[in-house]
């Protein structure tokens, strides 16, 4: 009988776990293999291989990203931003990059461009004493080019192209919202922090515009979602741009343009790759997409950057004064919302409290109130197809980080 | 057992499994959308206060003046910003005219005062005020209404602007309040120095004593009629006590060959705290009324600048018993004291804030120094600023604002009057006729 049970058991247990587990590490690894290549090509055969074939591929790979990246979102995997450069994934990850690039920012344009460019012209061999740099630091450009979303890169002209590519991933669902609201989200910022004079006293009101584009470094952790999407390999030749940066400087933006344009041929070397790996991306990305949705009873929840463009907008409205009595009470006010993303004033009540004197609670409750309502005055965006999810919300101002500050 | 546990493992992996395999779907939600905000903003509040309309022939220009010794107060808390009359999208022409929301909606008001003045014209002056709450549509509290005499105008501003900004922050006004002081003339090698009392704001100032002799940190009673204070009449610092509305003062009994100073009122009125010196060796002691002084600490060293809780239960003082310069903190009837202070440098002068939450205390270190606040147990310390000499603070009756001296360097450096939040913003000079010091912040006027 023991012995039975047991061997039954940890047979089971072994089956399912061959189940579970099985299945995950077989669809992932597949991607890793065709990035290895990318890697290998020299300078030489770099330029040599762009310069004959790009155009067609070009044109054949600009396609195909843009429809995926509105997609993504929803499978943010633990922060790989800080993965090793060296590995040939690194410039794996890059690839994805670029097709998301290209739906938020006017990039679609560029490219369109860009494939005719390349065989109209001798552009390519002018650009190419450029990228003879490029491919030689492949492998640690991406060492610069992952930490750059953290801190704050001061020089506009050369990372111009990195940025966007940063800004593209993070407004993924509600690209419309981020750029809009990060702007007003910057200057808070500014202010938020309490520089007294015994502190350097900084010029912080001077910084706001700063911010604004730092503002953007902010998210950095959505690009975590990348290392997964490695599929798109072949593309990852993206990289070299910020090494060509450097050089390009004096030209700085109409410069990076014209690398992303030529970087795209050098997949043509390996389009059976990367159409493959294209196509698997794709695949992956619908099958991650169509999960979640199916899920949800009342309509799909609402993702991250949705709740998050909420919590941005009235928090911008929220003001705190830190030397008060209330900048010590947590309140959580509820309320409700029409379906046009107006708050029903009626609605608002204090649903709960934690510190402070009556008093106080009252002045906390007041400031929270005043910020739904005052930032409503334009009707709050949300996604009209998941009311039922926002129909009622709650929201908790605890202003404990910024009395410490 | 083996069995059993066996299967409690098969059961516990299944169950595993299943959470494993439950998608994200299980994320949706029943209850109302849950969303935590932890990042506001920092920014004066957007008030309209259209300037107070005259009823009565001669009220225009008092309608004028007060209007903007209100605006001065509120946009002098660094918590509100006055908007531009010129943005208005509809003049307000009638006190007990309806309130248009939307317009004032349009600006970004969140507050609007609407007031208005009128004179009998035999000297009095009537001053009625609304505050409504522009997002929620609503009057916030009645209307109230101030009389009093021509003469008397500023006051009634303040007491608008105290009222104003209690309804909307929560917390009490400062604003009808004064602040006792030194003024001093003279190069720095021959100061002279008169105690000087004046509105918070630097207005009304007038002197108290003449500059015959060497008069220091003054200290209002908790009601604001009396002032204690050190002089040097005599040759040797003495405490005086001094009426403020008839200028007479006494010294306080306390035999006459001790040196005494850094006097301060316990919260009762009556009771003083203060320190003397004997035989190189000062203390602090307790006045009682009708009684002899009790000496409250008796560490070999210097214990003096004693300050009262506002609940009369404890005092902090200075104390360099342990070699340097630091806060204690001791039962109002002495007893074993409490080290507060532990950073690096000296402390010393320290207050109690009339909330009882925090100690304000002025800090050397590094060859600056700096005006700061602690919890009452020591913890939190911040500093709020730093300069060449920043001394002597004095809490404003909400505990929210501190007033100092600040002193220049150099041969001709002046000392004057600077007034901070305590959240380190805010910090601007305290306009006054002359140079000063040692400002002591009285209660608010009844």
């Amino acid at each position: 009988m023991r012995t039975g049970t047991t061997i039954s058991g940890v047979g089971h247990a072994a089956l399912i776990l061959f189940v579970l587990f099985g299945d995950l590490f077989s669809g992932r690894t597949p991607p890793p293999p065709p990035a290895a290549d990318v890697q290998l090509i020299s300078e030489e055969e770099f330029a040599a291989l762009t310069r004959p074939e790009a155009a067609p591929e070009a044109s054949d790979v600009a396609p195909p990203p843009p429809p995926e990246t509105p997609q993504e979102e929803t499978p943010p995997p633990p922060p790989s931003a800080e993965r090793p450069p060296e590995r040939a994934e690194a410039p794996e990850a890059r690839a994805p990059d670029t097709p998301e690039t290209v739906p938020v920012l006017p990039e679609p344009l560029a490219e369109a461009e860009v494939s005719d460019t390349p065989p109209s012209e001798p552009a390519p061999p002018a650009a190419q004493p450029d990228l003879p740099a490029a491919p030689q630091s492949v492998p640690r450009p991406a060492t610069r080019v992952a930490p750059t979303p953290a801190p704050p890169p001061p020089p506009d002209a050369e990372r111009a192209p990195e940025r966007t590519e940063t800004t593209a991933p993070e407004p993924e669902e509600p690209a419309d919202l981020f750029v809009e609201e990060e702007p007003p989200a910057a200057p808070e910022e500014a202010v938020r922090e309490i520089v007294t004079e015994a502190e350097t006293p900084a010029s912080a009101e001077d910084a706001p515009e700063e911010e604004t584009q730092d503002a953007g470094l902010g998210r950095s952790p959505r690009p975590r979602s990348r290392p997964e999407r490695r599929i798109a390999a072949p593309e990852a030749e993206p990289e070299p741009e910020p090494e060509p940066t450097p050089e390009p400087e004096p030209a700085p933006e109409p410069a990076a343009q014209t690398q992303r344009a030529e970087t795209p041929p050098e997949p043509a070397e390996q389009t059976p790759d990367l159409s493959n790996a294209v196509d698997d991306a794709l695949a992956g990305l619908m099958a991650e997409e169509a999960a979640p949705e199916t899920g949800a009873p009342a309509g799909p929840p609402l993702s991250r950057g949705e709740r998050d463009a909420l919590r941005v907008a009235v928090q911008r409205c929220w003001v705190v004064d830190v030397g008060s009595e209330a900048s010590s009470v947590t309140v959580t006010i509820g309320f409700e919302m029409d379906r046009g993303g107006r708050v029903e004033p009626g609605s608002l009540e204090l649903v709960g409290s934690s510190g402070g004197s009556d008093s106080a609670v009252k002045t906390a409750y007041e400031a929270g109130r005043r910020a739904i309502l005052r930032c409503n005055a334009t009707p709050y965006d949300m996604p009209a197809d998941k009311y039922e999810q926002w129909k009622q919300v709650e929201i908790t101002f605890n202003p404990d980080d910024m009395r410490t500050r | 057992m083996t069995l059993r546990s066996a299967s409690i493992a098969l059961a516990a992996l299944i169950a595993g499994a299943a959470g494993l395999a439950m998608p994200l779907a299980a994320t949706a939600q029943d209850g109302p959308l849950r969303i935590e905000i932890t990042e506001g903003v920092i920014e004066p509040l957007p008030i309209a206060l259209p300037t107070f309309i005259p009823e009565g022939g001669a009220a225009g220009d008092y309608a004028e003046r007060i209007t903007n010794v209100i605006a001065a107060d509120l946009e002098g808390t660094g918590l509100f910003r006055r908007i531009s009359q010129s943005a208005f999208i509809a003049p307000v022409t009638a006190f007990d005219a309806n309130v248009d929301y939307g317009n004032w909606k349009a600006i970004n008001a969140q507050a609007l005062v609407t007031g208005a003045v009128s004179t009998d014209g035999a000297g009095n002056l009537s001053v009625k005020f609304r505050l409504f709450d522009i997002f929620s549509e609503a009057p916030l509290g009645e209307g109230l209404q101030f009389g009093g005499t021509t003469a008397n105008w500023r006051r009634m501003a303040h007491k608008v602007a105290d009222a104003v900004y209690s309804r909307i922050t929560g917390e009490t006004g400062y604003f009808d309040s004064r602040v006792v002081y030194v003024g001093e003339t003279g190069p720095k090698n021959d100061r002279r120095k008169r105690l000087a009392v004046m509105d918070y704001d630097g207005a009304n100032a007038q002197y108290l004593t003449d500059a015959s002799s060497i008069v220091l940190a003054p200290r209002f009673s908790p009601q604001g009629e009396r002032v204690l204070y050190t002089s040097y009449t005599t040759g040797f610092p003495q405490i005086y006590e001094l009426n403020v509305a008839t200028g007479s003062r006494n010294p306080l009994p306390v035999p006459a060959e001790s040196m005494t100073f850094a006097p301060r009122y316990a919260p009762d009125g009556r009771t003083v705290i203060f320190s003397a010196a004997q035989g190189g060796n000062t203390d602090i002691y307790r006045l009682r009324p009708g009684g002899q002084p009790e000496r409250l600490t008796s560490a070999p060293g210097i214990e003096t600048a004693p300050s009262f809780s506002p609940d009369g239960s404890q005092i902090v003082f200075e104390s360099d018993r342990s070699g340097s310069q630091q806060l204690y903190v001791m039962p109002a009837g002495g007893g074993e004291p409490r080290r507060i202070s532990f950073g690096p440098g000296r402390y010393g002068t320290p207050v109690w804030s009339p909330r009882g939450d925090l100690i304000a205390f002025t800090k050397q270190n590094a060859g600056r120094f700096h005006i700061g606040v602690m919890r009452t147990d020591g913890s939190e310390e911040r500093l709020l600023t730093a300069s060449f000499l920043d001394e002597g603070p004095t809490w404003a009756p909400n505990g929210r604002v501190i007033m100092f001296t600040r002193e220049s360097a150099g041969a001709d450096g002046q000392s004057g009057l600077f007034s901070v939040d305590i959240s380190g913003r805010n910090l601007k000079r305290v306009q006054t006729e002359t140079a000063a010091s040692d400002p002591a912040w009285s209660p608010l006027l009844d």
